[in-house]
């Protein structure tokens, strides 16, 4: 009758479904009826958080009034397999507010990281805190049933939960200092004095970043508070930095027409947004000169240090943009030229850099945000730099060089209240190498006579890391002697110019000796 | 300053004749260049102490120029003369 009504198909499928209903009874049955020893029961009835207080702080390494996590154990022994195992906090019968889960392949293992971030237990020992993990604003209070899946090869029935064997950890009380040193816009931490050590840590730098590097940049200046977080955390460490960054001069462009050694500088600046103060050092001694924007967008007034600068500055097209024109006449010849560029802003904090000049050749000198040296200095009126091989040039720009000096000298000689003598062939250094240096050096150390000025000697003794100072005696004989050293001098120097007077008439009259010297060229 | 301008003439005609030796040592056998650099080095290291050496034995400036001046007039004046005579031996000659 029944293969009438529903057919020999149906009758077939009807009793699959009994025997999966059967199955599933018998699986719900064997869970229910399994025996968890341990901290969770299967959703059988609410979780006694009382008990697992009472049991935590019956732990040998329990200490009251610390803070301290709550690691369960699963025990799986005599299992193998890769098993995931799922816990599931429940509010009433049919709402699930958190899950964790764990996944183990090896016997014995704990589950405790998503157990452990489920809970922490409060100093007093209560079991009150847990993560935010938990659905809407559950909170453990709301558990009242727990249930656990094992999805892997393991049968569930035979894991045990054991609250006892659950490990706690002690917070870590921490001691020391966390110093910071800053140099610019970087800041380097010190965290070597904090014991101990923590295994692991966090800087929240202050300025919306956050790392694990003891060094830090920051890209703009002012107050960072830096927090310090360790592992295992027990508090965090808190100090404030002041990184420099001070304004930059924008984009400077750097221009230096160079005639012998008159040399003729434009610069101009573009977004100087903050900049106060730029000034400008050419080192070896030249001098430094500055322009100060801090009083006004146009000061009228340039500020030189070194007698010789000549600065003109001027407000070019309201937009912020200025342009300055330096002339300085240096000692020697420029072939190469280091300017250093120091900004200041308002707060007062510093940037210097640096720009290098390779006079004489094509191009110009830009000086941009990052540093970075661009073009060359101009070639207008440029001294001439001769190519390899080009013994011609060598040569003419030596005779260029002497009759330059020459014309110097006479114009000395001459020309009254001319001080040109200044510069007479100091553009001229050929003498500073190879052979004609050597056969130059002993006028050279003649010449250093008539400029040499005393000043302490400093020798350094090696192994006693300390140094002697040679004082000039020229003051202590002075004090010494007295009028006897005065005396001293007025003889020596009396002696001497008698002795130079004698030997240079000699001299004079060897020279007009014409049998000597046959210096026909006096009688015309 | 007159004596300084002298010996900086001395020092200009060394440098106009050498240079191109120079050049080419440079180019050539840089070392070389090199150890003549160092001596210069060396020499205007030691004329550095200049100064507190004569502080030191009681040469005061005026005695070092008088010194320096007599030396560099008895090294170049006769060179100076010698260069008159040569040039109006050569004027002579192309007269004749």
């Amino acid at each position: 009758m029944i293969s009438v009504i529903f057919g020999r198909i149906p009758v077939v499928v009807l009793l699959l479904l009994l025997l999966l209903l059967s199955f599933s009874f018998s699986f719900a049955g064997s869970s229910t009826a399994s025996a968890y020893s341990g901290l969770f029961p299967l959703c059988s009835n609410t979780p006694s958080f009382s008990s697992y207080e009472a049991s935590l702080k019956s732990q040998p390494s329990y200490v009251a009034g610390t803070t301290r996590s709550v690691l369960l154990r699963r025990d799986n022994t005599g299992y193998l397999g890769n098993n995931l195992i799922l816990v599931s906090f429940w509010s009433g019968t049919n709402t699930k507010i958190h899950d964790f889960s764990d996944t183990r392949v090896s016997v014995g293992m704990d589950i405790r990281t998503s157990v452990g971030s489920a809970f922490k237990v409060a100093t007093d020992g209560t079991l009150t805190e847990y993560d935010s993990s938990f659905a809407g604003s559950y909170g453990l209070s709301d558990v009242n049933c727990i249930s656990q899946v094992n999805s892997g090869s393991s049968p569930l029935s035979d894991a045990t939960w054991d609250f006892n064997t659950v490990t706690s950890s002690t917070a870590t009380t921490y001691t020391g200092a966390i110093n910071s040193t800053v140099s610019g816009a970087n800041v380097t931490f010190d965290i070597s004095n904090i014991t101990p050590a923590p295994s692991s840590y966090i800087f929240n730098y202050g300025d919306g970043s956050t790392g694990t590097s003891l060094s830090h940049t920051y890209s703009t200046s002012g107050q960072k508070n830096v927090t310090f977080t360790p592992t295992p955390a027990s508090a965090t460490g808190d100090l404030t930095v002041y990184p420099v960054i001070a304004a930059t001069p924008g984009n400077l462009h750097f221009e230096a027409n160079v005639s012998g050694n008159q040399a003729a500088f434009t610069t101009s600046q573009t977004d100087t947004t903050g900049v106060t103060k730029i000034e400008y050092d050419f080192t070896s001694g030249m001098g430094t000169a500055y322009v100060d924007y801090s009083t006004t967008a146009s000061p009228a007034v340039a500020y030189y240090s070194q007698s010789g600068w000549s600065i003109d500055k001027s407000l070019v097209n309201g937009n912020d943009v200025y342009s300055n024109q330096i002339q300085y006449q240096f000692p020697q010849t420029l072939k190469q030229l280091l300017v250093s560029v120091r900004t200041t802003d308002s707060a007062g904090y510093i940037k210097t850099m640096t720009l290098s000049l390779q006079l004489g050749t094509t191009g110009t000198t830009s000086f941009v945000n990052d540093n970075t040296l661009q073009g060359q200095a101009a070639n207008a009126n440029k001294p001439i730099v001769c190519n390899s091989w080009d013994i011609a040039c060598f040569v003419s720009q030596g005779l260029k060089s002497f009759f330059d000096g020459f014309t110097s000298v006479i114009t000395y000689l001459f020309v009254p209240n001319s001080s040109d003598i200044s510069s007479a062939f100091s553009d001229f250094n050929t003498t500073t190498y190879g052979i004609a240096s050597v056969i130059a050096l002993p006028i050279t150390s003649i010449a250093k006579l008539t400029t040499a000025t005393c000043s302490p000697v400093v020798l350094s003794l090696p192994f006693l890391n300390h140094d002697v100072t040679l004082e000039c005696m020229t003051p202590i004989y002075a004090a010494k002697f007295g009028a006897l050293w005065v005396l001293l001098q007025s003889l020596l120097t009396g002696v001497v110019a008698y002795g130079v007077t004698i030997n240079s008439i000699a001299l004079v009259k060897r020279l007009k000796d014409p049998e000597d010297d046959k210096i026909e060229v006096f009688s015309l | 300053m007159i004596f300084t301008v002298i010996l900086h003439v001395i020092l200009s005609i060394v440098g106009i004749l050498l240079t191109p030796i120079d050049f080419l040592i440079s180019t050539l056998i840089p070392n070389l260049g090199s150890y003549t650099a160092n001596i210069v080095n060396f020499f205007g290291s030691v004329t550095n102490y200049l100064g507190w050496a004569m502080s030191a034995i009681g040469i005061n400036a005026i005695v070092a120029t008088l010194l320096v001046g007599f030396w560099t007039f008895k090294l170049t004046a006769p060179a100076f003369v010698w260069v008159f005579k040569l040039v109006f031996k050569w004027y002579r000659t192309l007269k004749a």
